[in-house]
């Protein structure tokens, strides 16, 4: 009946497209929305807001030594014992938090789609290959394999990134490859093997953009888990390498000072909960308005 | 018909094997369709009735070379697909379609209509221009009945009849020889399945085109095919003209088949107290030797439990495959 | 009208409209001021396409309506009016006075647990029977539906059973406490033709040995015409013609009914030549001036746009429709 409905009311020409729709009802979740905005401040401040100081977050006041809290002054949050700018080095960690978040996850869900789309459309003994591979790798303990990078890699900032990317794709290849199982016996690529087209053509053209809003919605929780993998891996000191600072190595320093200087610990850690709650928010927005069951 | 049959289908076989559990090496098999024979000429229609479970769809599908596990030979126009390279299979493609039975779930939901119904097209000639695309595309929905105006909507916008002719319409923009249908009409209400109905009978006579009509509504199958096939568990029990079929047919099966259709009219009432037929279709996985109809068949008897019956082409109107046909 | 029982009929539906969303009667109307009877040991089909309202009165009459549906006018069972009562009082009679057969009985019957389990809890919520009683009632029933070896099979899980079989479960289950009305929403429409007649036999025997009331909703005028005494042709929520089965079929008056029977496929047709089609398609809601049927109706005067015809007693039936019939009734 709303079929009928839809196709009655809707008179227009264009039709809304089903993501189209997704996005207009994302769009009135008002919690949501709102962590959209409160997202798109913390990113404003973390990548703009530094150039607007005169120096850098390493740079050294030895005039201002443990600074206390003066929002007049030119170190509004005050300074570390080495007489670091507390706010200018939280807003430098975030960026380098927020890159490594966002461009994990991309590279995370770009790789697990097209990995879980061809083992899930193709099946058979290369299905069984391809996932045989994933529960290997995720039976092996992440900090294992984390070591193992940093062992041939170095401790860079590129063998961090390999790190969360190698943490974070497993578990939506397995997400993805079971939405392509379920769309392969579906009658429209029954539909479009009659019609021709090749395996190739018909994941990149049915199965992966019918896989994306389980995607969409995952690809959003793995910013999250990327921001958290990396803090953690900072934390434990296998991440960025001082002078470098993410929001990780800053909580890792200032939980060591917590007793004699609390601020240290709780800028930071202010920044990456909010981030985290509202990055939740967010998608609990996106799983609302993209439930895979509502076609 | 004159000249040679456009699809000939010989001895086909889909055998699917189910695995009990990963480590056991004894597996079961479903023997969906078995050993079936036909052939079809051009502009001739054919239909395949039978219950669910008879392999009817199964075999729709394997004519398409759309099931990996099916053996046996399928000839079109002198050439067997088995053994066709892929890129011939490819252009032997373009002229047999599908028409499927579910007309929104046969639709990529997160495409356009006219994106739909050009992309056969757009895949079998990547070389033609997006007008040209277009072009043929609004051509071939006013065809089948949909205004120009609904080419940029998706699926879900439209009802299960229009879902059908834009189903109808991708697989037109082909031109195919032949046209698989797999009940096309039992997901649609009465009014709009005399629409479909009369489009196909329309694009019949106006392209000679040959269809595979397979259905379970035997009203459907009768007004629109020329010769009839009857399915029992993946065997074909019987096969004929239509009206031989539906006249006089000979196999108890199709007999019970046709009594079962519930029937409009006043004669109807009460019809239901006739002789109905007991028990359920067997089922596929490790069928019993001999008939396949004898557990529920009124004429069984002991040869029917030793021997199976192979389809008898004494009679030229309808072969059928009985020990004691009537 | 002919009645083969003279008493009171068991489920009296009276002006029953439906609306969907919205507050009071606004948002959208599916059914529109329908009525209908259904007596004892009778079997009355309600015959439409989808978007006709025919499920949804079928539910507003269990107290099933999804959220956001109201229903308004009068469900008289045995009686006693049961439309808008409270959910705690309508579970006391639904399963006991009143019972409904879905038409997919696999999303019906709870997979993870035994026929027998399901079957029982209603005989032992419902009669007070002790589960001994009660299992044996319940296979008498089973046996009944003519499941073979009840006895045994009773304690399967849903899934060890075939379509068929599983839809003669649902019967029996519905069954059980013997309920003065039995709704049956399209039983038949997921089944095979071998297995359709074997369920509606059971269905007319249901009737005539129980006296049980049944309303079957359904599309196919095939079943409605085997099985049924009296039918409802509804379109777009509203009754357009309601009579006798056989007058209705072997005469139909309302255009909409005419249209529905010349476009089946059947005997009378000659195999090959293009069928009767009503053009046009359903429009949803059941609230517009005039007659629901006129945008499709090829009969149509003026007055169908503007003025809903009502429902009126013709030629042994009752019909709403300006054209039809109108000379017999002058006459």
């Amino acid at each position: 009946m709303s079929d009928a409905i839809t196709a009655q009311l809707d008179q227009d020409v264009r039709g809304i497209s089903p993501l189209r729709a997704s996005w207009l009802r994302f769009s009135r979740n008002r919690l949501a929305v709102a962590s959209c905005g409160v997202m798109a401040l913390i990113c404003l401040m973390c990548f703009a807001l530094p150039l607007c100081f005169p120096f850098t977050g390493n740079d050294a006041d030895f005039a201002n030594l443990s600074a206390p809290v003066n929002l007049a002054s030119i170190h509004p949050f005050g300074t570390d014992d080495l007489g670091r700018d507390l706010f200018l080095r939280t807003l430098e960690g975030g960026r380098m938090s927020l890159l490594l978040g966002f461009f994990g996850a991309i590279v995370s869900v770009v790789v697990s789609v097209c990995y879980g789309a061809v083992a899930g459309y193709l099946g058979g003994k290369i299905d069984a290959l391809m996932m045989r591979t994933v529960d290997v790798l995720l039976s092996t303990p992440f900090m294992f394999l984390v070591i193992l990078i940093n062992l041939m890699l170095g401790r860079t900032n590129a063998s961090l990134f390999l790190a969360v990317v190698i943490g974070l794709w497993l578990t939506p290849s397995i997400i993805a490859r079971s939405q392509a199982v379920s769309l392969r016996n579906r009658e429209f690529i029954y539909a479009a093997r009659a019609g021709g087209m090749s395996s190739a053509q018909i994941i990149v053209q049915h199965v992966i953009p019918n896989s994306v809003n389980v995607v969409i919605v995952y690809s959003s929780l793995l910013v999250l888990e990327a921001i958290l993998t990396e803090s953690f891996l900072s934390f434990l000191g296998l991440g960025i390498q001082p002078p470098n600072a993410s929001w990780g190595t800053l909580i890792a320093e200032g939980a060591q000072q917590l007793e004699s200087d609390p601020r240290l610990l709780i800028l930071p850690g202010a920044f990456l909960a909010l981030t985290l709650l509202s990055l939740n928010y967010i998608t609990d927005g996106l799983r609302d308005a993209f439930d895979p069951n509502d076609r | 018909m004159n000249g040679p049959p456009l699809l000939t289908v010989n001895n086909l076989t889909v055998h699917f094997r189910l695995r009990r559990s990963l480590l056991e090496r004894s597996s079961v098999v479903v023997k969906a369709v078995d050993g079936v024979g036909f052939s079809l000429g051009t502009g001739e229609s054919l239909g395949v009735v039978g219950e669910s479970g008879c392999g009817k769809s199964t075999l729709g599908k394997a004519i398409l070379q759309l099931v990996p596990e099916s053996r046996g030979e399928v000839i079109w126009l002198g050439q067997d697909l088995g053994t066709a390279s892929s890129s011939s299979l490819r252009m032997i493609r373009r002229e047999m379609q599908m028409i499927f039975q579910d007309p929104l779930a046969s639709l990529d939901p997160k495409m356009t209509v006219e994106r739909i119904i050009g992309l056969p097209l757009r895949t079998f000639f990547p070389g033609l221009s997006r007008d040209e695309v277009r072009r043929k595309v609004l051509e071939v929905m006013e065809e089948v009945g949909l205004p120009r105006s609904v080419a940029g909507r998706y699926p879900h916008q439209f009802s299960g009849g229009q879902c059908q002719r834009i189903g109808i319409a991708r697989v037109l923009i082909m031109r195919p020889k032949l046209i698989v249908c797999d009940e096309p009409t039992s997901a649609l209400d009465i009014s709009v399945q005399a629409q479909i109905i009369n489009l196909l009978l329309q694009l019949r006579q106006d392209y000679q085109m040959s269809l595979l009509f397979i259905s379970h509504n035997l009203a459907v199958v009768r007004h629109l095919c020329d010769r009839v096939m009857v399915l029992y568990m993946g065997k074909v029990v019987e096969i004929g003209t239509r009206d031989a079929i539906f006249a006089s047919p000979r196999h108890p099966y199709t007999r019970v088949l046709l009594n079962a259709a519930p029937r409009v009219g006043n004669e109807a009432r009460g019809h239901y107290s006739r002789v109905s037929l007991q028990g359920e279709p067997g089922s596929p996985v490790n069928p019993p030797p001999g008939c396949r109809f004898q557990g529920r068949c009124p004429r069984a008897s002991e040869i029917c439990r030793k021997e199976e019956p192979q389809l008898n082409g004494a009679r030229e109107s309808n072969q059928v495959a009985c020990h004691h046909p009537h | 009208m002919t009645d083969k029982c003279a008493d009171l009929p068991v489920l009296s539906v009276k002006h029953l409209s439906i609306y969907f969303g919205g507050r009071g009667h606004a948002g959208l109307q599916v059914v529109n001021n329908v009525s209908f009877e259904v007596r004892a040991g009778e079997i009355v089909g309600i015959v439409g396409e989808s978007g006709s309202g025919k499920s949804q009165i079928l539910l507003s009459i269990m107290g099933l309506l999804p959220d956001g549906g109201r229903a308004a006018g009068s469900v008289r069972l045995l009686g006693r009016e049961i439309l808008g009562l409270p959910q705690s009082d309508l579970d006391g009679l639904r399963g006991a006075a009143m019972s409904m057969v879905f038409q997919d009985p696999m999303t019906c019957l709870t997979p993870h647990l035994r026929i027998s389990r399901q079957m029982t809890e209603v005989l032992v919520r419902h009669r007070g029977m002790t589960e001994r009683a009660a299992l044996s009632a319940a296979v008498r029933m089973l046996e009944l539906v003519q499941i073979p070896d009840a006895r045994h099979r009773i304690q399967f899980y849903p899934h060890e059973f075939s379509g068929g079989m599983r839809q003669r479960v649902m019967v029996a289950t519905s069954l059980l406490c013997r309920p003065a009305v039995l709704l049956a929403d399209e039983p038949t429409t997921a089944l095979d033709v071998t297995i359709q007649a074997q369920l509606l036999k059971l269905f007319a025997d249901i009737a005539a040995e129980f006296g049980t009331a049944i309303l079957i909703v359904t599309h196919d005028f095939g079943v409605v015409s085997e099985l049924c005494d009296r039918i409802v042709v509804l379109y777009g929520g509203a009754v357009m013609e309601t009579g006798l089965a056989p007058d209705i079929i072997s005469d139909p008056q309302h255009p909409y009914t005419r249209g529905l029977l010349a476009a089946m496929p059947g005997l009378h047709q000659t195999p090959g030549t293009q069928l009767f089609t009503i053009p046009g398609q359903i429009l949803p809601g059941a609230n517009r001036p005039g007659c629901p049927f006129c945008q499709r109706c090829t009969d149509k005067i003026p007055v169908c746009a503007t003025e809903r015809p009502v429902l009126r007693a013709g030629s042994g039936r009752h019909i709403a429709c300006h054209v039809a019939g109108r000379a017999e009734v002058v006459a």
